[in-house]
């Protein structure tokens, strides 16, 4: 597509029953009633002057440049203020109009510096085509007065300049701040002629202000007073492809703008249905990673991992980790191999990653990053409601009377959809937040959580069981719900445990330390809604009763009868961008596609029939249970696809010696990452930017990846894949995604209606997309659940075996920040870091006293596994006996402190609580300092040998 | 010169194909914590739970590996469920 803007409307779509009908310039226009004027005459193709209108915010009226003539009405209203109404007949062009708005036009070119031809937003520009659509020719007055022509630049934010001196002062970067973020960072500084822009207090820039750099002020801006550097840099796109991110769970939709082969920016896309138009400080402006001088792009083997890596051919390269594969297989078994696919890579990828490893390797042993993540959401939903996923869109949340938010951070990990929560926050939705640490959501610019739970870590289950108790004892249960959508006898087994005073929130109060009126109050809150929404995250799965949790979650929203309509519902937020996608796909190693068993003799004489090979009917090895086998000496390979288990995965010590006892480990990802530290093969991968496909959000979402530029590895990892298994011999032909979509969506129901082409059409679809839902499905579960009656399910509360002592009195729990993600290979290599270069330990003052610290002293923190060291920060956002970090940077390796601890159910690790000490430290531990020096000897690349 | 981190012996683990997998001490314990997590539901259902838990998630080196475990250490729910996989 060439480039060009995207169609603004001026304001805001209105949702009406009622329609009218006016005349505007002649032409009839019907809108829903409460359509501004200004919208109604871009509806019917026209296009009012306007400046500080945008339609992804409230109508402002101040640029005065939207001015029209309405019959019978007296004076000149401004369009985007004024309502369309039945029978109204509009002027938009008139002598005196045009006059109007050339008078207006001449104010603000006469304080607007006329360099045109070099300004970086030059024929991109709304002021430039607003003083071209008005007419205007000349500017009789201002130059010789005062202006703000010499207003210094600042360039403190690494993505983005704020150049004052083109600023009009339209406020639509404050009002996008306020509106759209909900951040309220930015603020109009002055009176008349001083007004300014204004980031955070006197004295901050852009930088040190409260600004999350998630850049709608930079979209908002009509001028280029906030600019892109990278658009000064490279200049103005030629081209553009609107495609997904590839970073958090949301799955934004963006326009890839494009220069050549150069990406120039990332702009959010209006039409996406996950974001609206919005955008993060990741998926905007951190894409830089794409092209870091880290990248491998040729293939590398080496012998044993004490070697240094030697760059090969991808025939080579190939050629030889088949023959590993088959050998190891030939004097193995089948059971030695096994693969994980990837959550940040495609559908089609990771399909074939799972298949690979069915059919080619021979076993199930295959799994995925949400072992580690959302596989007690899994567990725990397809037990309760029939099947793995989120119950809403992420437009149910404007319908929600009631938040609750459990164990998820959603500013910090889904930033684009906490702003839509915060919207609707501010609109008079009631939150309640049940966490152990103070997360910003509880308190932020106009909103303020009616209860915030700050349970004891590993206490979730007791929490929710005793909310239940104070439903179902206090006559709070929607009984005709139960009775009609449930399973009767299952709610009466469970309504009478949680009935037991052991669950009361006053017996339990001393374990969860959660006050029990405090408790009562939200229970009562959340029961009476009327339309109550849960939203939770990894606070709640990485427990060792995540699994319990996410069933006692889905039981209050039965109880309640919060389930099957917009508004309510269970939502887990997904961390990865493909964490749901991966899960769908059959990345489990009990599972196929679809969420159905491999012991399901149908479903896998299905596959087996597409496949034309015979399927092992038992299920495969976990994560956790490969690295235990590969000690034992039973699993001896693994295909890892964009993943990075030494760093992401708990207690790395036993990953390290899991991998290191391995015959080939072979990693396919963008960089050397902590993995490929102990692999024997690497396979360059390509971006997001880089390959066709789909990622599904966490709203069953799924949308189209499209190619922007070539891979710089010359493959996209799905030709990787292929190549790999057609080196084993499968002779696999796909020849472009869309193919394997086709396998995917004839081999599982949920996605019998999907293809690349309606998805085209469609923008998006929600699964399932089947004869029943031929448009997908926005809200599941709607007039019966998936299992048909849902399944209460005793969840009874059984602490975790992790204990606090006198050697280890803290308990640690770990989390992400805004601008990291995950493991950081991606965000650690982009401008980011300059808001968070490394790990820091929050510590509580008290407990820091104890310690004679303070904020900025490294510390050691230990535990029963492990220790690293990190610098700390005292602050009364964790409660006294907690502290916190996050994973983001091999340098820290938090994991090295995490246990094998996990889920009873699925095994997912208990990072949420580690009984750790914390005490001053003087250095690096002896982990950090011998890990950073294999990891250089590690990824050391023999030179290349002279060319014959 | 720092040791690489690995585990001990490494390098001469056994040819084990498809044999009894990991630590069985480390299978009671997570057969334990199936047990204990539906113990709420009464012995027999629990005892079916585990057992079938089992059945559906771990693969037949770990079923192997509990059933060659000598059942020291099992809660009563948790040994009902094994003795019961035996039998198949």
């Amino acid at each position: 597509m060439t480039y060009e803007r995207q169609k603004d409307f001026g304001t805001p779509e209105v949702l009406a029953e009622t329609q009218v009908t006016l005349i505007i310039d002649g032409r009839e226009v019907t809108v829903p009633a409460g359509t501004s004027v200004m919208r109604a005459a871009a509806e019917c193709g026209g296009s009012i002057p306007k400046l500080c209108a945008t339609d992804n915010m409230k109508a402002f009226g101040s640029c005065r440049l939207c001015l029209v003539e309405i019959e019978g009405r007296k004076g000149t209203p401004a369009s985007c203020t004024t309502p369309a109404e039945q029978g109204m007949v509009v002027a938009t062009q008139t002598p005196r109009l045009e006059k109007l708005r050339r008078g207006v036009m001449e104010l603000y070119i006469s304080d607007h510096p006329l360099d045109c031809l070099t300004c970086s937003a030059n024929n991109d520009c709304e002021l430039q085509d607003q003083a071209a659509a008005v007419g205007l020719r000349d500017v009789r007055y201002g130059y010789e007065g005062a202006d703000h022509l010499g207003a210094p630049v600042d360039t403190s934010n690494p993505y983005f300049d704020f150049d004052p001196s083109k600023c009009i002062v339209c406020s639509r970067c404050v009002r996008a701040c306020d509106e759209v973020q909900g951040t309220l960072a930015l603020t109009i500084d002055g009176r008349g002629f001083a007004s300014m822009v204004s980031a955070g207090q006197t004295g901050d820039d852009f930088l040190s202000s409260e600004c999350v750099s998630c850049g709608a002020c930079v979209q908002a801006c009509p001028t280029a007073t906030l600019q892109e550097k990278s658009v000064k840099e490279i200049g103005k796109p030629e081209r553009s492809v609107v495609t997904t991110c590839a970073y958090c769970g949301v799955g934004c939709t963006f326009r890839a703008e494009m220069r050549g082969e150069q990406l120039v920016r990332m702009v959010p896309w209006k039409d996406g249905k996950a974001n609206r138009g919005h955008s993060c400080v990741k998926g905007r402006f951190a894409w830089g990673y794409a092209n870091h001088a880290d990248r491998i792009t040729s293939p590398m083997i080496r012998e044993t991992i004490h070697e240094p890596w030697r760059e090969v051919s991808w025939d080579e390269a190939l050629a030889y980790t088949a023959g590993k594969l088959n050998a190891i297989k030939a004097q193995y078994g089948a059971r030695a191999l096994g693969g994980i696919t990837s959550s940040r890579c495609t559908n089609e990828e990771t399909f074939l990653v799972q298949k690979l490893v069915r059919a080619g390797f021979g076993s199930n042993n295959v799994d995925t990053c949400a072992r580690v993540c959302h596989s007690p959401t899994g567990y725990g939903l397809k037990t309760t409601f029939g099947t793995s996923a989120g119950t809403q869109d992420f437009d149910s949340v404007m319908q929600a009377d009631v938040m609750l938010v459990i164990g998820a951070n959603p500013t910090d990990a889904h930033p684009v959809f906490a702003s839509r929560m915060k919207r609707r926050l501010r609109q008079g939705a009631k939150l309640i937040v049940i966490d152990p640490r103070r997360i910003d959501l509880v308190r932020t610019p106009h909103v303020s959580a009616e209860h915030h739970l700050a349970l004891r870590p590993g206490t979730n289950v007791a929490v929710l069981t005793a909310m239940a108790h104070v439903i179902v004892t206090e006559g709070l249960v929607d009984q005709a719900f139960v009775a009609e959508r449930c399973d009767v006898d299952a709610f009466e087994d469970w309504a009478r445990f949680v009935s037991d005073e052991r669950h009361s929130p006053e017996f339990l109060a001393e374990v969860t330390g959660v006050p029990a009126t405090t408790l009562r109050e939200a229970a009562r809150l959340y029961a009476k809604g009327p339309n109550s929404a849960i939203y939770y995250g990894l606070g709640v799965t990485e427990h060792s009763q995540g699994s319990s949790t996410v069933m006692a979650i889905a039981n209050l929203a039965m109880a309640t009868g919060n389930i099957g309509r917009p508004g309510v519902g269970v939502n887990p937020l997904r961390g990865q961008n493909n964490v749901q996608g991966a899960c769908d796909m059959g990345s489990f190693p009990h599972e196929l596609s679809g969420y159905r068993h491999i012991s399901d003799g149908d479903t896998r004489a299905l596959f087996e029939a597409d496949w034309q090979v015979s399927l092992d009917d038992d299920p495969g090895l976990r994560i956790p249970n490969m690295l235990d086998a590969a000690l034992d000496g039973s699993f001896r390979a693994i295909y890892i696809q964009g993943e990075d288990i030494l760093q992401s995965d708990p207690d790395t010590r036993h990953v390290a010696a899991g991998l290191a006892a391995m015959d080939c480990v072979i990693v396919h990802d963008l960089f050397l990452n902590e993995t490929a530290n102990y692999a024997h093969v690497f396979l360059p991968g390509s971006t997001f930017l880089e390959k066709d496909g789909t990622f599904t959000n966490a709203e069953r979402r799924i949308q189209l990846v499209r190619k922007v530029m070539e891979p710089a590895n010359g493959l996209q990892d799905w030709q990787v894949t292929q190549a790999l298994a057609n080196a084993m011999g499968l002779g696999w032909t796909y020849t472009h995604p869309r193919e394997i979509m086709d396998e995917i969506a004839r081999l599982t129901p949920s996605f019998e209606g999907v293809s690349f082409e309606r998805l085209d059409e469609q923008g998006s679809l929600q699964w399932p997309v089947n004869e029943a839902n031929p448009d997908g499905s926005p809200v599941m579960h709607v007039d019966g659940f998936v299992r048909g009656k849902g399944l209460f399910v005793v969840t009874d509360y059984v602490p975790t075996d992790e204990k606090t002592g006198l050697r280890f009195p803290l308990l640690l729990t770990t989390g992400r920040i805004l601008s990291q993600y995950n493991v950081g290979a991606q965000t650690r290599r982009t401008a980011n870091v300059v808001w968070h270069e490394e790990d820091v330990l929050e510590i509580h003052p008290v407990d820091a006293e104890n310690r004679g610290l303070k904020s900025g002293d490294w510390v050691r923190l230990a535990s029963r596994k492990g220790e690293t060291t990190l610098r700390a920060k005292v602050t009364d956002r964790v409660a006294p006996g907690v502290v916190y970090t996050t994973f983001h940077h091999p340098e820290t390796q938090a994991n090295v402190v995490t246990t094998d601890y996990s889920d009873w159910a699925t095994n997912c690790p208990e990072y949420k609580v580690t009984a750790v000490q914390v005490s001053r430290s003087n250095g690096p531990s002896d982990w950090q300092e011998n890990y950073a020096e294999l990891a250089d000897r590690s990824r050391r690349i023999a030179p290349a040998e002279p060319a014959e | 010169m720092p040791s690489w981190p690995t585990a001990p012996g490494a390098s001469r683990l056994p040819n084990r194909r498809n044999s009894a997998i990991m630590d069985t001490g480390k299978l009671a314990y997570m057969a334990n914590q199936i047990a204990r997590n539906f113990a709420a539901q009464g012995e027999d259902e629990a005892v079916a739970a585990t057992l079938d838990h089992i059945a559906k998630f771990w693969d037949p080196g770990m079923k192997a590996g509990i059933l060659e475990h000598g059942g020291e250490g099992l809660s009563p729910i948790a040994a009902r469920a094994i003795s019961a996989l035996r039998e198949g």
